[in-house]
C-alpha cells in the first residue's frame, strides 16, 4: 500500500513538468504591472488620510460653533466692527470659538493680555506679542497644506495663519448672474453678501432660512506660504476686515479666478492666484475655497455635517449653498 | 495539451493587464486651451488678468494672468464674455489703511468696457484657439 502511493506521487510530478521561460517572464511582467498600479494607490492612501484629518477639523470647528451658539444663543460674528480706541481691534470668529475647541487657557491668555508692543498699545490684535498671536492651533491647520504652520496675513509675520474660514455668501444670484458676482467682504462692507457670517453679524439658527443642511458654514483655503500681506484667507490676527475671515461662493472651489484681498502674500502661487486689491485699485475683497486635496474642498454645513464638495459642482448650486435665505433648490452635490 | 491552454490564458491576461492602464489615460475636464496677446493702446500689457466667463450653462469663469502681453488660459468651449484687468501705482499717493503702514495707492487703468461692463465677446471653439485682444483707451 505504502509503496503504491509513493509510486503514483512520483509519476504525477514527472507528468506536471515545468513552466517555460516565456511563461515565467509573462507572469513576472503581470506582477510588475500590478505592483505598478498598486504603488501610486498606496501614496494616494496617505493623501486620503490627510483629507480625512482635514474633514475632522471641519467637524470639530463646526461643533465648536454649535456649542458657541448653545452658550450665547447666536453664532460668532465673522469679524468685529472696528471702532477707534477699542481693545482687541480686528478680533474675529477664530478667537470667539477658541474656548469651545478646548483652547480655554489660550483664550484666557489672549483675553487678559494688556501689554504694549513696541511703541504701540495693544489696540490691534496683530500688535500682540508673538507668544500670543504666533501660536499655531492644530485644529485650524489642514495637514495637506505644505505651508502650515504659516504666519502672516496681518502686516507682519507674527500672527498665525490657518486654513479655515467661514462662509460670507455668494451674492445675489438673481440680480448678478453673469458679471460682478463676487461680493465685497471688504473694509467698508455695508452690503450683506448672503451668507451666515459677516462684519459684526451675529446670526442665529433662525436666520438660516434655507435650512441648516442647505447652508455652508465653513470651508478651507490655500495658504500662500508665510508672508506679511493683509487679508489672505485664514489671517486671523489682523487681516479679518481685509478679507481673511471668510470665503465667497461666487466662484466654484479651486477656481482659476484670482482671490482679491487687500494685499497678496504671492501673486504667482501655483493653483491659488491672487490680485492685490489695494495696490491694484480693485474694488471688492474675497477669497475662494481652495485646497490641496485632489478634486475638491472639505466643507461643513450649518447643521454640523461635513461634506467634500467637488471642483465641478454646479456654480449656481454652490452659490445657493453659500447663501442662507435665497430660496434656491439645492440638488445633489 | 494542458500547457497549451495555460499559455493562451497567460497571453490573454498579459494583454489585458498591459493594455488596460493605457486605455484609461487622457484628460477629460472638457476645457480647451486659448492663448494670445493683449495690448492696450498698441503696447502689450506688462502684468494683468484676463477672465473668460461662459455665457451659456453654468456661467463659470476661467482666468489667467497676462505677462508681457501674453496669456494662456484653459476655458470651457462656447460663447464667453472677456474681462481684462491691469493696474499701476498712482505717483506719490499713499494711504494709511493699517496702523503705521503707508501703502501706495494703485489704480486699475483698463476702461470699464473691457471689464466690469465688458463688451468683449469671444466664441471658444473646441480646439486650440488663438485669440488676440487689442484694447484702446478711447
Amino acid at each position: 500500500m505504502q509503496l503504491l502511493k509513493l509510486e503514483s506521487e512520483s509519476s504525477a510530478v514527472d507528468r506536471r513538468g515545468g513552466f517555460t521561460l516565456v511563461e515565467l517572464l509573462v507572469v513576472i511582467a503581470i506582477i510588475g504591472v500590478m505592483v505598478g498600479l498598486l504603488l501610486p494607490a498606496v501614496q494616494a492612501a496617505r493623501e486620503a488620510a490627510r483629507r480625512m484629518q482635514c474633514s475632522n477639523n471641519n467637524k470639530q470647528i463646526s461643533l465648536a460653533m454649535h456649542n458657541y451658539h448653545d452658550a450665547f444663543k447666536t453664532f460668532p460674528y465673522g469679524h468685529k466692527l472696528e471702532v477707534a480706541g477699542q481693545t482687541k481691534r480686528r478680533d474675529c470668529w477664530f478667537h470667539r470659538v477658541l474656548p469651545f475647541i478646548e483652547q480655554q487657557s489660550y483664550y484666557d491668555a489672549y483675553d487678559q493680555v494688556e501689554v504694549t508692543y513696541g511703541q504701540f498699545p495693544a489696540e490691534y490684535i496683530h500688535r500682540l506679542p508673538v507668544e500670543i498671536a504666533g501660536r499655531p492651533v492644530d485644529a485650524f491647520m489642514c495637514p495637506s497644506d505644505p505651508s502650515g504652520p504659516a504666519r502672516g496675513g496681518n502686516g507682519s509675520t507674527t500672527g498665525f495663519k490657518g486654513n479655515y474660514a467661514v462662509c460670507a455668501g455668494g451674492g445675489n444670484p438673481t440680480t448678478a448672474i453673469i458679471a460682478n458676482i463676487t461680493v465685497p467682504i471688504n473694509y467698508d462692507m455695508t452690503v450683506d453678501a448672503g451668507g451666515m457670517f459677516g462684519r459684526q453679524l451675529a446670526r442665529r439658527f433662525r436666520d438660516c432660512v434655507d435650512g441648516t443642511s442647505n447652508t455652508l458654514m465653513l470651508s478651507e483655503g490655500m495658504l500662500r506660504g508665510t508672508a506679511a500681506a493683509w487679508g489672505e484667507l485664514g489671517g486671523y490676527w489682523g487681516g479679518a476686515p481685509h478679507g481673511s475671515f471668510g470665503f465667497s461662493t461666487g466662484e466654484t472651489p479651486n477656481t482659476t479666478v484670482p482671490d482679491r484681498v487687500y494685499s497678496c502674500g504671492s501673486t504667482t502661487w501655483r493653483k491659488a492666484p491672487c490680485e492685490n486689491g489695494f495696490a491694484g485699485g480693485l474694488p471688492g475683497r474675497y477669497n475662494f475655497a481652495r485646497s490641496y486635496h485632489a478634486g475638491g474642498v472639505n466643507t461643513a454645513l450649518c447643521d454640523g455635517s461635513v461634506r467634500f464638495v467637488s471642483d465641478s459642482v454646479e456654480r449656481q448650486l454652490w452659490r445657493n449653498l453659500g447663501n442662507r435665505d435665497e430660496g434656491g433648490i439645492i440638488g445633489e452635490f | 495539451m494542458q500547457i497549451e491552454i495555460w499559455r493562451k490564458w497567460l497571453l490573454v491576461a498579459a494583454t489585458v493587464f498591459l493594455v488596460a492602464p493605457i486605455a484609461g489615460c487622457g484628460s477629460s475636464d472638457g476645457l480647451v486651451l486659448v492663448s494670445g496677446t493683449v495690448t492696450y493702446d498698441g503696447a502689450p500689457i506688462p502684468e494683468g488678468t484676463i477672465q473668460f466667463r461662459a455665457l451659456e450653462g453654468d456661467q463659470k469663469a476661467y482666468a489667467a494672468s497676462i505677462v508681457d502681453g501674453k496669456y494662456e488660459a484653459r476655458v470651457e468651449p462656447g460663447p464667453a464674455s472677456v474681462e481684462v484687468r491691469a493696474s499701476r501705482f498712482i505717483e506719490g499717493k499713499f494711504v494709511e489703511s493699517n496702523p503705521g503702514e503707508f501703502d501706495q495707492v494703485g489704480e486699475m487703468y483698463i476702461p470699464e468696457k473691457y471689464n466690469s461692463r465688458t463688451e468683449l465677446k469671444v466664441t471658444v471653439e473646441s480646439d486650440k484657439l488663438d485669440e488676440n485682444f487689442d484694447l484702446v483707451s478711447k
